[in-house]
């Protein structure tokens, strides 16, 4: 008999099954600790909502003191909890509890404490939580830590160093989060959502942005334009729409779109013809951003683009100002180009322009009921079924029935099999 | 050498052998565990710190595409729908595919949201089958279902929903998943971090089995008790906390779960959508986008993995249905690995190629083998009188505690950073994984041996197995 070194296999084994163990009340321990924790910060944060609503409450009562010193000797975590409610199953703070607890946490000791963990070296996210807490708190006099963490080699604090200075919504704070939007290209699309709620004035700063030699900035730093008053701002704009990139001239053409401005039409115009589709995407639903159903003319000429994405753009455009939309609608409906018929299909239905149709082809007027029959044609011819189906459906008794009649002139078979289905002879 | 002499050191070599294989994936456990914790603390504390209201105000929230395809879904669309529609996101979209049910999934799906039949261009750009007829919801316009025949498998149907889905981002997830209202706001959070390269995002996701659930909500968590839940409660622990975390580190994710998981629409469509040409569809897209990633490298492409529970899965609570469901896995796992074996230690494909790919042969393909032909032998050694008593318990003690360890270990790592089980459940499922290998874990091996079988004989079905209903 062999035993195959049968004595270290156990060795190993004992070795295994005590560190088993060791896992097993590991794993207990951990958590009967966190749930302790868990009801500690629970009861914590109930403290605090009673000491809050003592001191609406009391007034200049004797608990006063009490009640204060508790508040001010709440911790950064507790200050997130309440700032941000971020344990709103556990417990919720309304805006007048938080602002009660801000005024009494802020006090210029406990700020101190803060920027000093901020900008200290020591643990990871204790940091990390000073320094959100420094942005919810409104530190102005914070940014200079806070750009320190932006720029850290660290990723977590250099991110949340940026989500905390995007609290801030100050100029001063704009300044290293435009400095940081030029170096680092992974967050920009972050920085945009941070940046688009700063005051009017950081347009001056990201303006400098769009003269970058990296056209991934520029695109970016005009899509961020976008969300201020470019009021004054128009011939940088102008100047833009000539640049390489296809991305930054598709953001100028969004970002005119947005501008409100009457001046920016014919760079648009212009646009609506460039080599790029994403240009001429972006140029065709920044029209109707400006001009709103005055651009239908205009963009009715991409409406058989070689790009699919213009083309839906267009659609969505036509889908908007349907009435202005359906001479067009119908032409295409006529045009016998397949792909340009189903489009046309569907902006009807999107623009729910098919009930009108159908009101049009049971109305007295001669003029109206023919046209109705000619869309209603084209939509037949078009591969349309479910949706007229629908549409018929929403109609009374009555005018159902004046509708098959009409429908009988145009196709019988639909017509009878509409008949058939709504008296529940077919069953689909 | 006699034909004894000959035996005896053929069994010490195949002893040898296992011993050195249930050692090397021990200590390739531990790595990955140790790994799979430092990284999800990290994502954890992340996530607590995040400011959520941001990208829920931003202008620029990515907006996402939720694709969810149903075929015989009556007794759990309600809940799957009624939780998409309450998640806290501020622009998505819901796709339903209702793939030729026969029960009420249709009706179910048109009391919830009211819809309307709609004419509509529907441009095939994936493989999909025949679609009857397009709706679109009265009480909720964000949602579109289609209508269309079966035949092309769940891909086919995710497929059909890729076809209308807008936006940049595709969620796809099951008919039978509740969804956190938090799920999509924590996943993309992430995503808008860096969404010019995270092409594809999974997270993690338990079983709603024995949980009330009501109205899309769970209302009280009260877990199941059956062993073959707990069981599995503690395999998706083991999955997606202790592997799948640190493989994502590496960006050498195996699997983005179906359940659950998130594609950016270009890469879907450049990859021409899900494949009906396998088993299931995730494994196998997930391969391909690593072909992806691998031809694209310039790009620095990466598919993430993230430890925040998402969701809730119904899962099967039979021995039956569980083979059933992993003998399909078991299938799709080795056709996928078939397929995809030029990618097998090949420097083109990084981390994914000599660390994910290894593994998953070693173990998730050879595995079952190496375990039942290891006890096989052992067993015929004691048996014949070749190996003495002491030997043959000192390996099954290794084999038992070695699974034991290894269970243990993710379930640490998932209590430091989850709150979700209860420390009496937890002791439960501490106390199920000293039984495992006397158990469930025998089930497993028998669904995967099944698995292998059928494989090897191009079975290619996508069988359905037994769920509990909802209480």
């Amino acid at each position: 008999m062999y035993n195959y070194h049968a004595d270290i296999v156990w060795k190993i084994d004992a070795i295994l099954l005590a560190g088993c163990l060791a896992l097993a009340a590991l794993i207990i321990i951990n958590m009967i600790i966190r749930e302790y924790l868990w009801k500690r910060r629970s009861r914590a944060l109930l403290g605090i909502k009673e000491n809050v609503y003592e001191m609406i409450l009391s007034g200049k009562g004797a608990g006063r003191e009490g009640s204060i010193r508790l508040l001010s000797s709440s911790t950064p975590q507790q200050f997130l909890d309440v700032s941000t409610n971020r344990n709103r199953e556990l417990i919720f703070f309304n805006d007048s509890e938080q602002e009660m607890f801000k005024k009494y946490y802020l006090s210029p000791q406990n700020l101190s404490r803060l920027k000093k963990i901020a900008a200290g070296e020591g643990d990871k996210w204790r940091r990390i939580e000073a320094i959100m807490a420094l942005g919810y708190a409104g530190a102005a006099d914070a940014v200079s830590i806070l750009k320190k963490g932006l720029f850290s080699k660290n990723e977590d604090i250099s991110y949340f160093s940026m989500i905390s200075l995007g609290q801030l919504k100050s100029i001063e704070a704009s300044r290293p989060l435009i400095e940081f939007f030029k170096k680092n290209p992974l967050w920009r699309y972050k920085l945009v959502a941070i940046l688009e709620n700063f005051p009017a004035e950081t347009i001056e700063a990201i303006i400098m942005l769009t003269r970058d030699k990296d056209p991934s900035v520029r695109s970016w730093a005009v899509k961020l334009m976008s969300k201020f008053d470019l009021t004054g701002h128009i011939n940088e704009m102008k100047a833009m729409i000539k640049d390489n990139s296809p991305d930054v001239r598709a953001a100028v053409c969004e970002c005119l779109g947005r501008s409100g401005l009457k001046s920016a039409e014919d760079i648009l115009i212009i646009a609506l013809k460039d080599d790029s589709w994403l240009v001429r995407a972006s140029a065709a639903k920044a029209l109707s951003g400006l001009l709103g159903k005055k651009c239908v003319p205009a963009v009715a000429k991409l409406a058989t683009d070689g790009s699919l994405s213009v083309i839906n753009t267009v659609k969505d455009i036509f889908v908007s100002y349907i009435d202005e939309a359906i001479v067009y609608v119908q032409k295409f409906l006529e045009s016998g180009d397949g792909m340009a018929q189903q489009i046309s299909v569907e902006i009807l239905e999107r623009s729910n322009y098919i009930k009108k149709i159908l009101e049009m082809l049971i109305s007295p007027d001669e003029q109206d009921k023919r046209r109705a029959e000619h869309l209603i044609s084209g939509m037949l011819k078009a591969g349309a079924h479910t949706g007229l189906e629908g549409a018929v459906e929403l109609f009374d008794e009555r005018s159902r029935v004046a509708i098959i009649a009409g429908m009988e002139k145009i196709d019988p078979g639909f017509a009878e099999y509409i008949d058939r289905k709504m008296k529940g002879d077919i069953n689909e | 050498m006699t034909l004894s002499g000959a035996f005896s050191a053929m069994s010490y070599v195949l002893f040898l052998v296992f011993f050195v294989y249930f050692i090397a994936l021990t200590l390739f456990y531990i790595l990955l565990a140790v790994i799979g914790l430092v990284e999800g603390m990290r994502r954890s504390r992340q996530s607590e710190e995040e400011n959520y209201p941001l990208i829920f105000l931003s202008t620029v929230t990515i907006p996402v595409s939720i694709v969810i395809p149903a075929h015989n879904e009556e007794d759990w669309i309600e809940d799957c729908l009624s939780s998409v529609l309450a998640l806290n996101y501020p622009k998505f979209e819901v796709i339903i595919v209702d793939d030729e049910s026969t029960d009420k999934t249709f009706e179910i799906i048109n009391k919830l949201v009211g819809m309307r039949p709609i004419d509509m261009p529907y441009i095939k750009h994936y493989r999909d089958g025949k679609v009857r007829s397009i709706y679109k919801g009265i009480k909720h316009p964000n949602v579109t279902v289609i209508r269309k025949f079966a035949g092309v498998k769940k891909a086919g149907a995710v497929n059909a929903g890729l076809n209308l889905a807008s936006y940049d981002y595709v969620c796809s997830m099951d008919a039978d998943t509740v969804l956190e209202p938090d799920a999509l706001i924590k996943i993309m959070a992430q995503v808008e971090k860096d969404p010019d390269r995270i092409i594809g995002i999974g997270s993690y996701f338990s079983l709603v089995n024995g949980l009330k659930v009501k109205k899309g909500r769970v209302v009280e968590k009260s877990f199941s008790y059956n062993p073959i839940v707990a069981y599995q409660n503690m395999e998706y622990i083991r999955s997606f906390i202790g592997n799948r975390i640190a493989w994502s580190k590496y960006n050498a994710m195996p699997i983005v779960a179906g359940g659950f998981s998130i594609w950016r629409k270009d890469v879907l469509y450049e990859l021409g959508g899900f494949s009906a040409e396998f088993t299931c569809e995730d494994i196998e897209f997930t391969f391909r986008a690593h072909d992806y990633i691998a031809k694209n490298k310039e790009k620095g492409y990466r598919i993430l993995m993230l430890p925040y529970h998402v969701g809730w899965t119904e899962g099967p609570s039979d021995v039956v249905s569980l083979i059933s469901q992993r003998e399909r896995w078991q299938r799709v796992t080795d056709e996928t690995i078939w397929h995809y074996k030029y990618m097998f230690c090949n420097p083109r494909f990084g981390g994914f190629a000599f660390l994910a790919l290894p593994y998953f042969v070693i173990y998730e393909v050879l595995g079952v083998f190496f375990e039942v032909t290891s006890i096989i032998l052992v067993a015929a050694g004691w048996i014949a009188g070749i190996l003495d008593v002491k030997t043959f318990l000192a390996f099954v003690a290794l084999m038992v505690i070695t699974q034991s360890f290894v269970s243990l270990l993710s379930i640490f790592s998932f209590t430091r950073t989850h709150r979700l089980f209860s420390v009496s459940y937890t002791c439960y499922m501490i106390f199920l994984s000293f039984l495992e290998s006397f158990s469930y874990r025998w089930i497993n091996a028998a669904a995967k041996i099944l698995g292998t079988f059928r494989f090897m004989k191009g079975v290619k079905t996508h069988d359905k197995y037994k769920r509990e209903k909802r209480s």
